[in-house]
């Protein structure tokens, strides 16, 4: 072998996209400073996307998540498409809200079974928890691929779907392509079912935050990759609106941006906040199991949020096979662009939140300016104060198992493995100042 | 289609400097190997990283690793040699390499031997191509493996 040197006690890079920091000060028994920080590779992208064609938009956001490519191109192409003045509907709409489907079940699944699920089971890590229960982690695999499926099929490639384009589909999928997928959604039907009643019977901390909820909220449908931006706390904009009502912030100890509601402050954006300002447009089937379970119509228990993520598995799962059976194979893949300079916006509901994308481009579609804001950095200030809140509860732990309840709270939010911590740098500092 | 002896998985970001190495070093191999040998590349994903590592008996990860050590150094070592402490603590991901082999294992969905090849990378900006010295590691990379699939009958 070619090695110069030979050594085991290396530090796998694995993936480099999520590094994060997070560092608690308590002095004398006081909290005096918790601060999260995660580095956010879209403030990058938005510099490399300007100067480049608008059709690169979907193809390079894409490539900032591994796990929600399909958030991206959504994003991205409706604000392109907003940008000329035009809109997708029909058969084509309904595709995007099918491939969407499937990465929620994809993005929740692998998040509530390989991530989540080992904390309330009182395990190190999915691998310790599946030497016990293979059963759960191989019924979360399936399911998972169920979700697959669909992004393989509708995307074109089960990573980085690669039919989506602005003004809709380099390929639509055919009737039969789709119904292929029907049996085994039908077996995810029940699945989700089951998972919702397990991950429903962990022991939650007693928290609740009051928090402000910000979500896409549409009329007919529980929102998925359209509609307007709505609080529980009284906003209710127009996408366009985003950034009279929303702002973000530099923090000098981090290279990442926090956003605020402008004049107010921290928000939460992702499941708790769809759940909790759009539960009477989920189906009665998947309300009524919220409801059996103990999810009442609001939400406000960070901890709570794996068993909001069953609800919206099962929800796409349900969705997915409706929208495969009203489905009519489009005589065009795309619509025709009316290429013209503009502004534009785009928001759809990423796993994690709201992701919100604006483009300036010129008269021949080059992007002039890029504006990106992800979920994890809306939700930044949330993440602090739910640290904040479960510190003061358990400040008489060790540290380790300090340690441990701070990472559950942190992974209540599903920081993505792009947009967030992998190599998460802890720091619980206790001084004292007397003596 | 018959089961492939061995499956090469490259482990990485194309767009994140050296740690394209993975990914690269099974681009370069797939106009040159036999049916023998199944390629894929991960981002990983730990949910895909399990089917992979089912795809064949033997099976060899290349990803890029930090160790401090000379850019373009490339490190080997088996399975059996893997660190028994997990790390986890310190990881809010199973993304972890060695993670997602511990699970297939339990799991029981490897059914043979693994090996890992770590070049080690010096910069991992967004959209920065790999430095020259893990490029060349990268090649010596490929050749190794490609004797070392000839040597098996494989290629």
């Amino acid at each position: 072998m070619t090695s110069n040197t030979r050594r085991v006690d290396v530090d796998y890079l694995a993936r480099v996209e999520g590094e994060g920091r997070m560092h608690v000060s308590v002095v004398d028994g006081v909290i005096e400073n918790v601060e999260f920080s995660i580095f956010e590779p879209p403030r990058f992208f938005e510099a490399f996307l300007e100067g480049r064609p608008y059709s690169d938009a979907p193809d390079i956001t894409a490539r900032i998540c591994g796990i929600c490519p399909v958030a991206y191109q959504s994003s991205s192409t409706q604000a392109m498409e907003d940008a000329f003045g035009q809109q997708v509907r029909g058969p084509l709409r309904d595709l995007r809200r099918l491939l969407y489907c499937g990465e929620w079940i994809e993005s929740h699944v692998l998040h509530m079974f390989l991530l989540h699920a080992p904390d309330f089971l009182g395990y190190e890590s999915a691998v310790h928890m599946a030497a016990d229960h293979k059963d759960i982690v191989e019924l979360g695999l399936r399911l998972k691929k169920a979700g697959n499926a669909i992004v393989t099929v509708v995307g074109g490639r089960e990573i980085h779907p690669i039919n989506p384009k602005v003004g809709g589909w380099y390929r639509v999928p055919s009737k039969k392509e789709l119904e292929a997928l029907v049996p085994e959604l039908e077996w995810s039907l029940q699945a989700a079912k089951d998972t919702v009643r397990l991950v429903a019977g962990f022991d939650f901390p007693k928290i609740e935050q009051d928090f402000e909820f910000v979500a896409l909220s549409h009329p007919e449908e529980y929102a998925i990759e359209l509609g307007r931006i709505k609080s529980n706390k009284g906003i209710d904009i127009d996408v366009s609106e985003y950034n009279d009502y929303f702002e973000e912030h530099h923090v000098a100890r981090s290279n990442a941006l926090h956003s605020t509601i402008k004049e107010r402050g921290a928000y939460l954006a992702g499941p708790l906040a769809r759940y909790s300002l759009n539960f009477e447009k989920l189906t009665p089937m998947v309300r009524d199991l919220a409801l059996e379970v103990g999810l009442g119509p609001t939400c406000t228990n960070p901890f709570k949020s794996i068993v909001v993520r069953g609800i919206e598995v099962l929800y796409a799962v349900e969705e997915a096979l409706r929208l495969i059976d009203a489905y009519e194979q489009p005589a065009e893949p795309s619509i025709d662009l009316d290429v013209k300079a503009g502004e534009g916006h785009g928001a759809s509901e990423a796993p994690r939140g709201l992701l919100y994308h604006r483009y300036v481009v010129d008269d021949g579609g080059r992007i002039l300016k890029a504006q990106i804001v992800p979920p994890t950095a809306q939700n930044q200030l949330s993440i602090e104060n739910d640290l904040r809140t479960v510190l003061e509860d358990s400040l008489d732990l060790p540290d380790d198992k300090l340690s441990w309840v701070l990472e559950q709270s942190i992974r209540n939010y599903d920081p993505c493995i792009s947009c967030a911590t992998h190599f998460l740098d802890l720091k619980v500092e206790r001084t004292s100042r007397k003596g | 289609m018959t089961r492939p002896e061995t499956v090469v998985i490259g482990v990485g970001n194309a767009w994140r400097g050296d740690d394209a190495a993975g990914p690269a070093v099974v681009e370069r191999l797939r106009d040159r190997v036999g049916p023998g040998v199944a390629l894929v590349t991960s981002d990983g994903e730990p949910s895909r990283l399990l089917d992979s590592l089912g795809l064949a008996d033997r099976v060899i990860l290349v990803d890029a690793v930090r160790s401090g050590a000379e850019p373009g150094t490339v490190i080997t070592f088996t399975g059996e040699e893997l660190p028994a402490d997990l790390g986890t603590g310190q990881s809010t991901h199973l993304v972890d390499l060695v993670d997602a082999v511990s699970l297939a294992r339990v799991l029981g969905r490897l059914s043979g031997s693994v090996e890992f090849i770590g070049i080690e990378g010096a910069s991992f900006e967004p959209a920065t191509p790999m430095c020259p010295e893990v490029e060349a590691a990268v090649d010596r990379t490929v050749e190794h493996l490609m004797a070392a699939t000839r040597e098996a009958g494989h290629a």
